[in-house]
């Protein structure tokens, strides 16, 4: 106990000593806070949106991207709230997101049917614009001109109406190079790309592969399954391409466009709508017979609403709005909380039928850039703060080698001196390693408050993560800290006060 | 065999220290040594004679080479380094030629934390503490640090944190070496008034040749061994 009360006395009186050590501490797990936000937050980023395909009922999303319905009979309708003129920072951050979801919508008005929509939903402010739409994951494949191995480009496939391709749409316009599907080729193996993200081939009159992930059963509310272990080929003629770029096509409400009889209505397009993505377009028939044939089902839509919003915290306000007007429903803000989405998910997984949990399971186990990311920068990094420890445990135990001569002069045995060091080890890597947590923490939340983006990177730093950082921190610190410790414990009392 | 005396706490039998250093150099060749309960033993001779290593090995300080150190019948051979320490909590003070306070505390503290070591309450030791630093005239210095004290106040702090757990034995190397003529006889005043009123046996290692006059024994060393030693019968103070 004596020397318990000792080295908390020392960690408090000698300030300028223990000012030094937290502040690098500090440092040290502010640089691993970032590296597991990064890194693992990366991974689970990703990860989530193909969570979403087989989670949540409703996704309340910061900004953009919008689809789903609930209470869905089957086949009705598909939601979708427009205004995605520029990616947001979480795209920026966790692409694979915006791979997951619809962008512009084009499912004919027979599958759409506005007035399904539960009146609370209507009110809520924010859910405004909804048009059906028709979106499957798949994989355009490309040879690499390295080693000649294929390599599978991430692309969406949407399943593009032919009759509102040229009612509401003024294709002839956006189309730049090839043409554009005719009415009559509904059904068809044809495809049209975009041709801002495939700068490259395949030209028109190629031959286009598609991988497309097989759909390997529903949920119980009806949304497919999509086993991306599973991929069937496809080939298609590529057909044409087309470029949109700003200020050619106008969607203002959707909702209203399509009650109007279907008519070509409201002032002449003004907004990019197609982001800079790969994707891929394909008749409508096409696109159900693909779906028919991955699946071996006639097509359903997947049942989600998303709602975009204008920062985070609107979207738990909306969110928990949601959840009071639909009770049986779960609304999921993505990213809200990727820790607690994970909590809910594994809290899901235990009611989930087993298939789901285990093409859930197997996605997840799939490695991914972000894995690799985190493999490579995350080493790096640890490398980098765990020196950082290394040197300030050193420092703090070799500078004291004559205290620790004297104390065995005195009579402290080998355990004392251990005692005495691993209390003001521990106490220095805690505060250091929670406050260093804590600023990457606030800086993160104040700069979402300042921008009022999204909390993506603020909502990675779980306490999960908070938890591998402080044990992180405080294990290398008690290692580095024992060892030189135990080394001077070992020698001499002579020898210590001999040499410093 | 050198004796000071047939009643002894201390002896050390053909005590030898190499240090590897080279070829290896033998610091102390051999030191046969016995010293009685409550004398007053001055160690003396030229630089790098072999005087600090052979206190370091009477104190359990250092591990000699050969031969062996008994104090109060234990031999030092015999105990582990728990042992070791133990034995120095109870059995033995150390003053120090720089001071060698613990710098985080206040002078009392330096007096207390041996006697919390053995576990003293704290009303206790508060209380011896306040009774040795009087002793040694550092009271209205106790709430002090080290940084705080002169050279020769740190070291009348150490004298008292060396008494603190009351040894048999205290071990004093080159006490005066840092500090002026007016305080080096205060210190040398304070370990006779100690060694005459409890007892305890008090050997100090010095080349000061005006200190002898204050011991009963004066231990002549010379390159590594102990050349001869002066029987004083009483000495100054």
């Amino acid at each position: 106990m004596a020397f318990l009360r000792m080295a908390l006395r020392n960690v408090v009186r000698n300030w300028n000593r223990t000012g030094m050590i937290i502040l690098g501490m500090l440092v040290a797990s502010s640089l691993m806070t970032v590296t597991v936000a990064l890194s693992s937050g990366y991974a689970q980023g990703a990860a989530l949106s193909y969570r979403q395909m087989v989670g949540a009922d409703i996704l309340v999303y910061p900004n953009r991207f919008v689809f789903g319905g609930p209470d869905d009979p089957g086949d009705s309708w598909q939601w979708r709230l427009l205004g995605a003129d520029q990616p947001t920072d979480a795209l920026f951050f966790h692409p694979a997101l915006r791979r997951g979801y619809l962008s512009p919508s084009e499912a004919p008005a027979a599958y759409f049917d506005a007035d399904a929509l539960p009146a609370e939903l209507k009110a809520i402010e924010g859910v405004a614009e909804i048009v059906p739409a028709r979106l499957m994951n798949a994989f355009l494949v490309a040879e690499d001109v390295g080693d000649g191995s294929p390599v599978r480009i991430p692309v969406t496939l949407r399943g593009r109406d032919l009759a509102l391709d040229t009612t509401y749409w003024d294709i002839p316009a956006v189309v730049t190079i090839g043409r554009y599907f005719r009415p009559d080729q509904d059904g068809e193996w044809l495809a049209i790309l975009n041709q801002q993200a495939f700068e490259m081939g395949p030209y028109p009159g190629e031959r286009l592969v598609l991988d497309v992930p097989a759909v390997k059963g529903r949920m119980a509310d009806g949304s497919p399954i999509l086993d991306l272990a599973d991929l069937k080929t496809f080939y298609f003629m590529v057909y044409g391409s087309y470029l949109l770029s700003l200020g050619q096509v106008r969607i203002e409400n959707a909702v209203e466009l399509q009650a109007a009889d279907q008519g070509p209505v409201g002032p002449p397009p003004t907004w990019q709508v197609a982001i800079d993505e790969p994707e891929v377009w394909v008749p409508a028939a096409t696109f159900d017979r693909i779906y028919e044939q991955v699946s071996g089902q006639p097509f359903r839509y997947t049942r989600q609403l998303c709602i975009a919003v204008d920062n985070m915290f609107l979207a738990k306000d909306i969110s928990a709005a949601l959840s009071e007007v639909l009770p049986d429903a779960t609304v999921l803000t993505v990213p809200q909380e990727v820790a607690l989405a994970g909590i809910r998910y594994r809290a899901r997984l235990q009611s989930w039928d087993p298939f789901r949990v285990e093409v859930v399971r197997q996605y997840s186990s799939r490695p991914t850039l972000a894995v690799d990311l985190k493999s490579e920068l995350s080493a790096l990094a640890f490398v980098v703060a765990g020196l950082l420890i290394v040197a300030n445990m050193y420092i703090l135990v070799t500078q004291r080698r004559r205290e620790i001569g004297v104390l065995k002069a005195v009579g402290a045995a080998d355990r004392d001196i251990l005692t005495l060091i691993v209390t003001e080890v521990v106490g220095y890597s805690l505060a250091g390693s929670l406050l260093g947590f804590l600023t990457v923490r606030l800086l993160t939340i104040a700069s979402m408050f300042a921008s009022h983006e999204s909390m993506v990177e603020g909502a990675l730093l779980t306490v999960k993560a908070a938890g591998m950082v402080i044990g992180l921190t405080v294990g290398t610190a008690l290692v580095f800290g024992l060892l030189p410790a135990l080394e001077a414990a070992r020698t001499p009392s002579a020898s210590l006060l001999r040499d410093s | 065999m050198v004796e000071t005396n047939d009643r002894p706490i201390l002896r050390a039998t053909r005590l030898a220290r190499r240090f590897p250093v080279g070829e290896g150099v033998w610091a102390l060749k051999r030191a046969d040594l016995t010293i009685a309960r409550g004398a007053f033993v001055l160690v003396t001779g030229p630089s790098g004679c072999g005087k600090t290593t052979l206190l370091n090995l009477l104190g359990g300080l250092d591990r000699p080479t050969r031969g062996d150190v008994e104090v109060g019948g234990v031999l030092f051979s015999k105990l582990n380094e728990s042992g070791l320490a133990r034995l120095r909590r109870r059995e033995i003070g150390f003053v120090f030629q720089f001071f060698n306070l613990l710098a985080d505390l206040t002078a009392a503290e330096n007096v207390e934390l041996p006697m919390r070591m053995v576990g003293l309450r704290k009303a206790e030791a508060a209380k011896r503490t306040t009774e040795l630093l009087e002793a040694v005239g550092m009271s209205h210095r106790a709430r002090h640090t080290p940084f705080e004290l002169s050279g020769g106040e740190q070291q009348r702090v150490a004298v008292a944190r060396a008494l603190a757990n009351q040894p048999s034995i205290v071990l004093a190397d080159e006490p005066t070496g840092n500090l002026d003529s007016k305080n080096s006889a205060e210190i040398m005043e304070l370990f006779k008034r100690f060694n005459r009123g409890t007892g305890q046996t008090f050997v100090i290692v010095s080349h000061a040749p005006g200190f002898a006059d204050y011991a009963d024994h004066v231990v002549h060393m010379k390159d590594g061994e102990i050349t001869g030693i002066d029987h004083r019968g009483g000495g100054r103070g």
